[in-house]
């Protein structure tokens, strides 16, 4: 049986690859581990080891040749096997790959999935295999998308640049409108390194910005210049710093950007009373000594409870469908260092209180440590997120896909609140859901919220 | 109380392209000046250099097309040259520049005092027994052709350019020892005329501060016109024999003891000396560097009030500079900002033909100061106009930086090179870069649209190549 080798994911933000060079030629032996080729990927050109063993028989892309992930690429087999049907066949679709390139359509499936649909295992795990599938799926869409736009942004840029250099760099004009005399070249100086000229003195003739005027400013000099106002810096304040973004901020910030971009946000409020949750709280406490349950741990289980009877709000949007997630595949925001994120507790409707306790603190820990693996962090279907320890009385937060809703839960605080006609003294914690109004409408996420307060405010219902 | 006609703002020594220029300009600024020469206004370039040789160069590139009338259907019989009438409309040229100035000078009130000066202390300057005082002193006497070690110009058998000018009759054979522009000018014009020309230089290429490719271009042309082109050689135990000179050829390496050969005549051209003799400078702490005067940016010298301009200031020994410098200087001295000489951006001229002209730094030099280039170049084999006019021979060339799109330098070998390195040049002084110069629009048919098509192929844009 010849294997067809596919567009390997060699990172996480990869899409697609791009062949550099093949490292075994068609006819050469190749040993699982030995490098096959070089692929570039959108951070670096990378070597791609076989997973398998074999005789390189055809190379169905050539160095150059860009395709999304998954494309077959190249069939392995035995010596002198004959494969030109099947090559035949996979030309054809790496064509049509190569010609559709990364369109609007899903991705095509991680190989995980591809190869237990192969070999065609026990329809429980297929299914389990599938939603893996569609959760990576959804990202890679995420992914994608934002690929694109970045793309299309280097585009402008791109010609934005190209007419900076072939159009004649317009000449600046000062705050009153009036131009700023300045050479075409230090124009198109200027423009490359980020220096604003009406910041610049001329000594060109009468005042004319020419090279040298521009080509010797200190890059601090550009920076203060860019941001406008630039304080004196004293010689006790601290400098400015440039501080390099990580690769887990760039992530953040595309995924989160994407995310408020893509989805219609908007926000349902809630001020839920507490008191008998203080007292259940207190009353489990006492009465075990396992693990201190927290309000948080409280806040999600009655997520858990109520998003049961409403579909409709675990879910995500997916471009063309819309996906009710099976289990409650339960996010919660944790802060790290440089960073957040947010590990999931799978299929949380299956797990007790305690359990999921001791799950949260887990996967809690493991994450300020770096050790969660990828598939601990992704596909949530609903997200929490607490700033009450920092006594923060409410917040929204960003919804955080593939999920439709976040619940953004405030401190707990003593009120005055009306109990029976008079003024009492109150335990209130504010709620805020961020809902995706492709997924989620005013009435639905309202209903859930209904519910979630019914249950916070009578926690025995915790226990449903 | 009667105006003192000895007491004067400025005096300046020497009329030449630097003095004369600077004189004007001063009066122009309201500074009494006088200007002080001891031969003619307009110096050196205006009777002996830069315009009577443009005079004789174009009669000979006229003979030389004469002397090919066929290639342009007219049959030449009998072609004859009247010498002296040549050399005598080069000196009618010169004339009547020199009587432009001495115009020009009574247009503006500069004072000539002809005869000449010598700075007596800062603030006086005597001519003859007349002494002049003044605020300020401009030295601009220029500078001479510098004779082979042991061999002094004779008027006769060891030329100078100056005596070159006037030859007669032409030389049989000539020996040109030096590869710059002079040397070059000459060598091309004797041979045009007819002289057998060998031309030696001592370093690997002729024109050795041009571009390397022209440089090797024109070699290749001097060798096509039938001229001798001897470089990594040097003219040794050159001497006087009774029929003409007689000189060692032989390699500059050391390699070999070379040969001797017979010229009727030995044109040096190997550079010039400062005139700074019998002015008085070391009385008043102007010092000198290498011969020449030191000067700083606004050519001010060692000694206060004191100013020096023009070749007697340094290199590069060409008359615009010195101009530019006289501009500058006066200025300066009238308390305006000035237009500093940029050096950089000074054109260089070489009027033999194929003609030479350059301005910016060479791609050798750009290599070295690792400046990335972007690299145009277009034959004027190309060129509609070029080959109307059968100028078929040369190439402009570009060198852009190609991270700002600066014009770093332009090379020009051909048809009207050393008209067409104005552009250059202005687009250097407007720091133009390419976008300027591709966007404007260039005549056709002209050879100035070699320049623009040079740019388009060094960005990809060019149509005619």
């Amino acid at each position: 049986m010849p294997t067809v080798v596919e567009m390997p994911r060699l990172s996480d933000t990869m899409r697609e690859g791009t062949l550099a060079e093949w490292k075994k030629q068609e006819g050469e032996k190749i040993e699982a581990g030995d490098e096959l080729a070089d692929i570039e990927t959108d951070k670096a050109t990378m070597a791609f080891e076989s997973f398998d063993s074999g005789v390189v028989l055809k190379h169905l892309i050539g160095p150059g040749d860009t395709v999304p992930l998954g494309t077959p690429i190249c069939i392995l087999g035995k010596k002198d096997e004959d494969v030109s049907k099947l090559a035949a066949e996979l030309a054809e679709k790496v064509k049509q790959a190569m010609a559709e390139g990364l369109g609007e359509e899903p991705a095509p499936e991680p190989p995980v999935a591809k190869k237990q649909a192969d070999e065609g295992e026990a329809p429980e795990t297929l299914a389990e295999g599938d939603d893996k599938a569609e959760i990576g799926t959804g990202l890679d869409n995420g992914l994608q998308r934002a690929g694109d736009e970045a793309e299309r942004e280097h585009h402008d840029e791109a010609a934005h640049r190209e007419a900076a250099r072939h159009g004649r760099a317009p000449a600046p004009r000062d705050a009153e409108g009036l131009r700023v005399k300045a050479s075409p070249l230090a124009r198109r100086i200027a423009a490359d390194r980020g220096v604003d000229l009406t910041t610049v003195e001329g000594t060109g003739p009468a005042g004319r910005i020419i090279k040298r005027d521009v080509e010797s400013l200190e890059p601090t000099r550009r920076v203060a210049a860019a941001a406008g106002a630039a304080p004196a810096a004293g010689a006790a304040g601290r400098p400015d710093q440039e501080v390099r973004v990580t690769q887990m901020r760039k992530t953040i910030a595309r995924r989160l950007v994407e995310a408020k971009n893509e989805a219609p946000h908007y926000y349902l409020q809630m001020v839920v009373d507490c008191e008998k949750l203080v007292a259940l709280r207190t009353e489990l406490n006492d009465s075990q000594d396992k693990l201190k349950i927290s309000f948080n741990d409280l806040v999600m289980r009655a997520c858990v409870v109520a998003l049961q009877d409403h579909p409709w709000v675990n879910a995500g949007w997916q471009g063309k469908t819309i996906k009710q997630f099976g289990g409650v595949q339960l996010g919660f925001a944790v802060a790290i260092e440089d960073g957040l994120i947010t590990p999931v507790v799978r299929d949380a409707e299956r797990k007790g209180l305690l359990q999921m306790a001791v799950e949260v603190r887990d996967l809690a820990e493991r994450a300020r440590t770096g050790q969660l693996e990828e598939r601990e962090y992704q596909g949530n279907s609903f997200c929490v997120s607490n700033l009450g320890m920092y006594g923060i009385e409410r917040f929204t937060a960003i919804i955080n896909p593939p999920a439709a809703c976040i619940l953004a839960v405030g401190a707990l605080r003593q009120e005055p609140v009306v109990k029976d006609g008079a003024l009492a003294v109150g335990q209130t914690m504010a709620l805020s859901l961020s809902c995706d109004h492709r997924v989620v409408d005013g009435a639905t996420g309202a209903a859930f919220m209904k519910d979630l307060k019914q249950i916070l405010e009578k926690p025995l219902n915790l226990l449903l | 109380m009667a105006e003192d006609n000895n007491a004067f703002d400025l005096v300046v020594i020497g009329g030449g392209p630097g003095g004369y220029v600077a004189a004007i300009r001063a009066a122009q600024l309201g500074l009494k000046t006088a200007c002080v020469e001891r031969d003619k206004l307009g110096g050196v370039c205006l009777n002996w250099g830069c315009i009577p040789t443009k005079a004789l160069l174009h009669n000979a590139k006229l003979y030389q097309e004469l002397s090919h009338g066929k290639t342009w259907g007219f049959e030449v019989d009998g072609l004859r040259v009247d010498w002296p009438k040549v050399i005598q409309r080069s000196r009618k040229v010169a004339d009547r520049l020199n009587k432009g100035v001495h115009g020009l000078f009574k247009k503006y009130g500069v004072t000539h005092i002809a005869g000449e000066g010598r700075i007596d202390r800062p603030g006086r300057v005597l001519v003859g027994d007349r002494a002049l005082s003044c605020k300020h002193i401009i030295v601009a006497t220029g500078a001479r052709p510098r004779p082979l070690p042991g061999l002094a110009f004779d008027g006769e058998r060891v030329m100078s350019s100056k005596e070159a000018m006037v030859v007669d009759p032409m030389p049989e054979s000539v020996l040109v020892i030096g590869g710059g522009a002079i040397g070059s000018e000459f060598a091309y014009f004797f041979n045009a005329f007819g002289s057998k020309v060998t031309q030696v230089e001592l370093l690997d290429r002729i024109l050795p501060v041009e571009d390397r490719e022209v440089s090797e271009a024109l070699q290749r042309s001097f060798k096509r016109q039938g001229l001798e082109v001897l470089t990594g050689t040097v003219a040794a135990d050159v001497e006087v024999t009774e029929g003409g000179v007689r000189a060692r050829l032989k390699p500059a390496s050391g390699d070999g003891e070379g040969e001797v050969r017979e010229f009727s005549r030995v044109l040096v051209a190997i550079g010039v000396v400062g005139n700074t003799e019998g002015l008085g400078l070391e009385g008043v702490g102007v010092e000198l560097d290498r011969g020449m005067i030191k000067v700083n940016e606004d050519l001010r010298t060692t000694c206060p009030g004191i100013y020096a301009i023009g070749d007697v200031a340094g290199p590069p020994w060409l008359a615009h500079k010195a101009s530019a410098e006289g501009i500058h200087c006066v200025e300066r001295i009238a308390g305006h900002a000035g237009k500093p000489v940029d050096k950089t951006n000074i054109p260089g001229c070489t009027y033999c033909e194929p003609q030479v002209a350059s301005v910016g730094l060479t791609e050798e030099l750009a290599r070295e100061r690792n400046i990335p280039l972007k690299i145009g170049k277009f034959p004027f084999s190309a060129s509609g106009k070029a080959l109307a006019l059968e100028e078929k021979e040369g190439f402009v060339k570009v060198l852009f930086d190609e991270r700002t799109g600066e014009l770093v330098g332009c090379h020009i070998i051909g048809p009207g090179a050393t008209e067409l390195i104005a552009e250059a040049a202005l687009a250097r002084t407007l720091e133009a870069t390419e976008a300027e110069i591709l966007g404007t629009i260039h005549a056709h048919p002209t050879l100035a649209e070699a320049l623009h098509e040079a740019v388009g192929q060094a960005f990809g844009e060019g149509v005619n190549f």
